[in-house]
């Protein structure tokens, strides 16, 4: 599959790149300059588009799948829903439609041990209500703060789930969002994943 | 009964003024008649003050008198860098630098235009699994703190800048991602827990190396995946016959080991130019079986390799090592005989052989034993050294097929990125890495009593020094020396640290003054 990966921060991005690259997917991504996309492809990026400004149009020509990381980053905690701009991303989601992509995987920008009054602040989670709606064939994503921690393998997965921990591993994220690109289970699903003790693949094939 | 206890407590209070004056009164006398301190025959008792103090001073000093950046060899704040390095793994500072800028010193001339971090020619594909340490709370008599597993970037060079030695020279060249590496430290001048973390510790970092000092190869050396370097010096230690002359069969089979990347004849050394003495009794079972030797005898090694007194000899003898053993050979030395570098360079130049890396060691460096004179005032300083060395390899045209390797109190990333500008290709770090396994420089290291087991072979004093603990420390501090040359290359506006250059640095004397630090050789000449 020919895929597409947009935003997130180093750590998560780069593990997902490398769970991709090990799945033997074709990888597309964008980098600010020539050194790092150089790095971005020693880790396992096959094209990597050279762009200061955000556009996903470029990127999404022609790939079979979009990976798109709009949470997780450090600055979208608790009631720092502005520094998501929602608009954006939805522009970008339409960029892609256009582009006739058809299969998006979203970590959402909403993290599940949010109070409900921060889940809405600054609209951040509009964006997953737009692509409930879209054509897309979607998996919608929430999880808790992203750490750089070496990875368990096991996860908890469900509508909703009670987490134990405020934190997550990047590369057992990576590894969820690069799990449910081919999972028919997660196919026009919105879930939680938290740390827990179920293998990722069975935690994705029984949601 | 009843007397008992009415005349209990004036017994105890009578006992407990009397005891010390009576102790007291018998260390007058004492000082009084004894021949040796004049001080104490004039002041008994009273002149010991003297004494205690002197004992106790660089403690005192260090912990309460010491400004921060006083204190030798490295201040306060040095050391507090080298530890929250390798602890927290974290280095960031607020409200500005506690440098005292009236004084002369080298600095990096920044770029108007520094680079990216985007666009730095780092490798960070690799994660490192380690383990830093988060602060929770601090308060003024505790400090409430834990530890945790995490995946630090490991601030590599590319695969095109990383340093090569023996490229095009050697069956198995030897290549470096990494810059900074650990100087020579034998063991038995640091304990098997030292060597270990060291060694576990640099394995994880990746892209370093441990040289493993003229003490030869020990198992702690090899307990974790770390590159070795291992040292050669006139004591042959390792490679020896039993006579004492060089054994090519004992080299032949260090040479073969997977773990050992490159070796290193030991011509000097900053603080040492010094013969070895090794005394008996700590020529253990185990001392011996790596050092080749006879256990319980004392060993004396000669200051020079006895048998090669000159340039055309000595890289004969290089030359044999690198086609035997298949891997790159260089050598240690100190600078302060000129013409006699500059014999060197031109011997390498006319008969295409010589050391595929030089390592010179400033004078300023570190040893654990020496004496007072050697130590202060031998060999040049390393930022005078190494561009020397730089400029004559530059002006024989050989600059290329030889790397320099430079070290003297280079333990922060500021003063490794200078040396890297004045012409270094590689650092190499001794005290450093022995204050990220806990050395608190007590400055004992030549009496195997080491108050924090890191310089002895004391097994009491080695059990405070926990090897899981120490290990993470090496690992941490190493990649932060990485990160921040990276960050003073961008600052100085090239995307690696392998491109700073002599342009980059700058001297700045006591007035303010700037001067260049273009060529050292020619004003020399002059």
């Amino acid at each position: 599959m020919k895929v597409f990966v947009f935003g997130g921060s180093e750590g998560l991005g780069e593990h997902v790149l490398k769970a991709l690259d090990a799945k033997g997917h074709e990888v597309v991504t964008v980098a600010e300059a020539e050194n790092r996309a150089e790095e971005l492809k020693m880790i396992g990026a096959d094209e990597v588009i050279i762009s200061k400004d955000e556009g996903v149009g470029k990127g999404a020509a022609g790939v079979d799948a979009i990976i798109y990381i709009a949470g997780a980053s450090q600055g979208a905690g608790e009631n720092q829903g502005t520094l998501v701009d929602h608009e954006a991303v939805i522009e970008s989601l339409e960029a892609a439609q256009r582009e006739k992509v058809e299969r998006i995987v979203y970590l959402s920008p909403v993290r599940l041990d949010e109070s409900e009054e921060s889940k809405k602040t600054g609209g951040k989670h509009k964006p997953e209500e737009w692509i409930k709606k879209s054509a897309f064939s979607y998996t919608v994503i929430r999880t808790v703060k992203t750490v750089s921690k070496p990875g368990n393998g096991t996860i908890e997965a469900g509508e909703t789930v009670d987490a134990d921990s405020d934190e997550i591993p990047h590369e057992d994220v990576a590894a969820v969002l690069v799990g449910a690109l081919g999972n028919k289970h997660t196919f026009n699903r919105a879930f939680e994943v938290a740390q827990g003790k179920t293998e990722i693949e069975e935690a994705l094939s029984s949601l | 009964m009843g007397k008992v206890t009415k005349y209990l407590p004036s017994a105890i209070m009578t006992s407990s003024v009397a005891a010390p004056l009576a102790y007291m009164a018998y260390m007058y006398q004492k000082d009084d008649r004894q021949k040796q301190h004049a001080i104490l025959r004039n002041f008994p008792l009273l002149g010991r003050v003297r004494y205690i103090s002197e004992h106790v001073g660089p403690e005192l000093r260090q912990y309460l008198f010491a400004e921060d950046n006083e204190g030798e060899p490295f201040s306060r704040l040095e050391f507090q860098n080298v530890v929250k390095a390798g602890k927290y793994n974290e280095r960031l500072l607020g409200f500005g630098s506690d440098r005292d800028f009236k004084e002369e010193g080298y600095l990096i001339r920044n770029s108007l235009f520094p680079k990216l971090s985007s666009e730095m020619r780092i490798d960070n594909t690799e994660k490192t699994n380690t383990y830093k340490y988060i602060i929770d709370n601090e308060g003024l008599f505790s400090r409430k703190e834990h530890r945790e597993e995490t995946q630090a970037d490991p601030y590599l060079l590319r695969d095109e800048d990383a340093i090569v030695l023996g490229e095009g020279r050697c069956r198995q060249p030897f290549h470096l991602k990494g810059q900074v590496g650990m100087s020579a430290m034998s063991y038995g001048a640091l304990g098997e827990r030292a060597i270990t973390a060291l060694s576990r510790g640099l394995g994880i970092a990746g892209g370093t190396w441990m040289n493993t000092g003229e003490g030869g190869i020990s198992d702690h050396h090899l307990a974790g995946d770390a590159d070795l370097m291992m040292q050669i010096g006139p004591g042959l230690f390792g490679v020896r016959t039993p006579a004492g002359e060089f054994s090519w069969e004992a080299f032949k089979e260090k040479a073969e080991m997977e773990q050992v990347k490159a070796f290193e004849i030991k011509l000097a050394q900053g603080a040492k130019t010094r013969g070895g003495h090794l005394e008996g009794k700590k020529v253990t079972e185990e001392i011996a079986r790596i050092r080749l030797i006879e256990p319980g005898k004392t060993v004396n090694s000669p200051n020079r390799f006895i048998e090669y007194d000159s340039f055309p000899k000595l890289f004969d003898f290089i030359e044999e090592l690198r086609e035997v053993g298949g891997k790159p050979v260089g050598m240690k030395i100190v600078v302060g005989d000129i013409e006699g570098v500059e014999e060197m360079v031109q011997t390498m130049k006319e008969s295409g052989k010589g050391p595929d890396f030089i390592t010179i060691d400033g004078g300023e460096g570190g040893t654990g034993a020496t004496y007072q004179e050697l130590a202060d005032s031998v060999g040049l300083p390393i930022m005078t050294a190494l561009p020397i060395v730089d400029d004559l390899l530059r002006e024989y045209g050989i600059r290329d097929r030889v790397k320099l390797i430079a070290s003297g109190k280079l333990i922060t990333p500021d003063k490794a990125a200078i040396a890297l500008g004045m012409g270094a290709d590689l650092i190499n770090v001794a005290r450093g890495f022995m204050i990220s396994v806990g050395c608190i420089m007590a400055e004992v290291c030549h009496t195997n009593t080491c108050p924090v087991g890191v310089a002895t072979t004391d097994d009491k004093l080695q059990e405070g020094l926990i090897v899981d603990e120490k290990l993470y420390r090496v690992t941490n501090y190493v990649t932060s020396l990485r990160a921040g040359l990276f960050n003073m290359a961008a600052a100085a506006g090239v995307d690696s640290p392998t491109k700073l250059e002599r342009k980059h640095v700058i001297y700045k004397d006591h007035k303010g003054r700037l001067s260049s630090v273009g060529s050292m050789v020619e004003e020399i000449k002059d």
